[in-house]
């Protein structure tokens, strides 16, 4: 019979591999919110474009992200790139599809954000005679971004727990490290155990965070001397 | 162009029939988890979320703790500890369980604050009147409370139960059947990649189109006769 | 009688099935200053707006000075204007909004520099002294590091109307400016107004419902129902001699209501 007790020194003995796990799931998590800060930007512009072919073909392809599986995305890329000649580390595969699957939410945000801003604004500057990006960069961005800044950082952390999906095509993050460690001395508890505190810790302290960010930033806009 | 796509039909369909009978499986297998899963999550969902409005600081903080620990880590992480870790305190249950176990629990905290959220956006007039009534705290919310917040709570229970869906597909990597794992599976062996995926995106699509129809009748039957216009 | 600065030729405009013009002719002379009165939805604020290229047109012509609006000259044909052209239109039009519209992520003093640094091209430092120099005209240089939240309505309204000079307008709209402020507010904005309408360089198209200042400073008075102009003229022979039985009407309701207030 196996003992159920906390083995602290298999515990400290498993911790770097674990860190280094971290490491990796820190990083995917970071070039994931870079691509889906950007790709969720750019699907929010396209959808808002003139031609309407652009607009609803935008429109699908993030629906149609956002209503499948991440993991089914994640596998489709890993296996369809090969088949355009692509060769990518698995590492770089499942940030691309993490950042293309959050940017869809992301896009949402953005379009709530900008249409949250009242319609006197844009008239106020195109009675000014500016043109449409100055208004759009001066007035109306920096008016969009603080509501957005809490939704924004609850997807990054979203991504951030989504990671471990990444091990399915064989990235070593920190999950598929725990397993793999665990599966060495066959003992799970302490390795499992301590990637879930780490998750745990690391989401609320970011959610903590985003809080005091949310607080420091003025509800009217990104001030502007 | 014509010899073409006849060519394709000819690859496409006798690999969809093949796949066909995986699929179904595995469509069942998902479909399964799924409704247990969500009756596993509607339970603690009303639990928790009664209990974390909860005057009484035994009810509330196991409550609080429950909700911030299911939300603070991912369904992957709750999947595997239960798979992975519980059978070393004894406890061996059954890869299809541990996956309803996790999934319901996750969705049930996800689920606790939507009930909180609509719970609490009952006008406080309605407390009063049952105060003035003299209804106990039991029959208050049973009659009067619930009633009312059930209605605000079908839109965002929609979503979360999409969510859900597109959370069976992690069970496959715990090694259960379901949509997914045997699709991967199916193309690991064939390397019949675009039809494949193209197939299981379909289905998934078309499962979430059936569970937003059957909250829209939910939502229909439980507002019937009321004023209810929205709720934003 | 000089030319027409602002002309508006058969102009029609829908939102959905609601037909708000139906050939509409309207005329306003270089530096006049013409109020436009009427009952709510008749198309007062509309005709500014669509001046202000605000709105669309959807037929007719709205020519400033000799040059189209909404059009441009392309080998002798007339073709619908390009952004640019229609930016280059709106350097002659300043607007004051009835929501004042100011931009609440910046300091007053920017938000009167804004549009002159940025379209007008001058230096900053230039503009800023232009735009302090507005401020104080409208009563607010002390206010100047102020941002649009600490303001009240008339202190914001005066804001814009500094903005909108700012700009060096030959045409001035003014857009129900007052109907957004409490009662008490109202005052302030409209002894602004009565110094830029005293100096008489400006051409003005105000929409208002402050009959009293109309009179006061209007050269004419229109009165607008159903998409067409029932009767214009001089305030006190509008006011007190109107011919149309509408407008005795309108003029009527409107006293009443105003009695009653």
């Amino acid at each position: 019979m196996i003992s159920f007790t906390w083995d602290w020194s298999y515990a400290i003995r498993v911790m770097p591999v674990l860190i280094d796990g971290a490491m990796v799931t820190l990083k995917a998590t970071a070039a994931g919110t870079v691509i889906a800060v950007f790709g969720g930007l750019l699907f929010a512009l396209l959808r808002r474009s003139g031609n309407v072919f652009v607009s609803k073909s935008a429109g699908f392809f993030v629906e149609f992200i956002r209503s499948t599986p991440l993991l089914i995305q994640i596998y489709f890329v890993y296996y369809i790139l090969p088949e355009f000649g692509i060769r990518m580390t698995p590492f770089l595969t499942g940030v691309i599809s993490l950042g293309l699957h959050f940017s869809s939410y992301m896009s949402e945000v953005y379009r709530a954000g900008i249409d949250g801003i009242p319609r006197g604004q844009w008239e106020a500057g195109i009675s000014l005679g500016m043109t449409k990006l100055r208004i759009f960069k001066d007035i109306i961005v920096p008016q969009a971004v603080p509501p957005v800044i809490p939704a924004m950082g609850n997807y990054v952390i979203s991504m951030f727990k989504e990671t471990p999906q990444l091990s399915a095509i064989t990235v070593l993050e920190m999950m598929q490290a725990a397993k793999i460690i665990g599966s060495e001395e066959f003992r799970y508890l302490e390795p499992v155990t301590m990637v879930g505190v780490i998750f745990l810790a690391l989401s609320l302290g970011a959610a903590y965070c985003i809080k005091l960010l949310s607080r420091k930033l003025p509800m009217q806009g990104i001030p502007m001397k | 162009m014509l010899p073409v796509s006849a060519g394709i039909d000819r690859l496409l369909m006798p690999h969809f029939l093949n796949f066909l009978p995986n699929l179904l499986e595995g469509a069942a297998v998902t479909v399964a988890i799924l409704l247990l899963a969500t009756v596993l999550a509607v339970i603690f969902a009303f639990a928790a979320g009664l209990a974390r409005l909860s005057g009484r600081s035994a009810v509330r903080i196991p409550a609080v703790m429950f909700v911030e620990f299911f939300r603070g880590t991912s369904a992957l992480v709750q999947l595997f500890w239960i798979y992975f870790v519980l059978p070393f305190f004894g406890i061996h249950i059954p890869a299809m369980a541990a996956a309803v176990v996790a999934l319901g629990l996750n969705t049930g905290a996800y689920g606790a604050e939507i009930v909180r959220g609509a719970v609490l956006a009952v006008p406080k007039g309605q407390y009063e009147v049952a105060t003035a009534f003299n209804f106990s705290p039991y029959k208050r919310m049973r009659y009067i409370i619930l009633p009312q917040a059930i209605p605000a709570m079908i839109p965002a229970f929609g979503n979360l139960l999409i969510e859900l869906l597109k959370a069976t597909s992690l069970v496959s990597l715990i090694t259960v059947g379901d949509i997914t794992y045997k699709s991967i599976l199916y193309i690991t062996n064939t390397m019949k990649i675009t039809e494949i995926f193209i197939v299981i995106l379909l289905v998934y699509f078309f499962l979430a189109q059936i569970i937003t129809f059957l909250m829209k009748k939910i939502e229909l039957q439980v507002t019937h006769g009321l004023d209810y216009g929205g709720i934003q | 009688m000089s030319k027409p600065l602002i002309q508006f030729t058969d102009v029609t405009k829908k939102f959905g099935d609601h037909i708000i013009f139906d050939g509409f002719n309207f005329s306003v002379f270089p530096q006049e200053i013409v109020t436009i009165i009427g009952p709510s939805g008749s198309g007062k604020s509309t005709i500014l707006r669509m001046l202000m290229t605000l709105e669309k047109l959807d037929g007719g012509f709205i020519q400033i000075e000799d040059e189209y609006v909404w059009h441009m000259k392309k080998n002798e044909k007339l073709v619908p204007a390009s952004e640019a052209h229609l930016r280059k239109m709106r350097k002659k039009i300043s607007m004051v909004f009835q929501h004042f519209n100011l931009f609440p992520h910046m300091t007053v003093l920017r938000n009167v520099t804004e549009a002159p640094v940025h379209v007008l091209k001058l230096e900053k430092e230039e503009a800023r002294l232009r735009a302090v120099e507005l401020l104080e005209t409208v009563g607010l240089g002390d206010k100047i590091d102020a941002y649009p939240a600490q303001l009240s309505g008339g202190q914001k309204q005066r804001v814009g109307i500094a903005r909108a000079l700012a700009m060096q307008p030959s045409i001035l709209l003014l857009d129900e400016i007052t109907s957004a402020l409490d009662p008490e507010l109202v005052g302030e904005v409209l002894d602004v107004i009565r110094n830029v309408a005293k100096e008489h360089r400006h051409t003005m198209l105000i929409v208002t419902h402050e009959m009293y200042f109309a009179e006061e400073i209007a050269d004419r008075i229109c009165f607008l129902e159903g998409g067409a102009i029932v009767e214009e003229g001089a305030p006190r022979d509008l006011f007190y001699n109107p011919r149309e039985q509408r407008t005795k009407d309108f003029l009527q309701s409107y006293m009443s209501g105003k009695a009653g207030s």
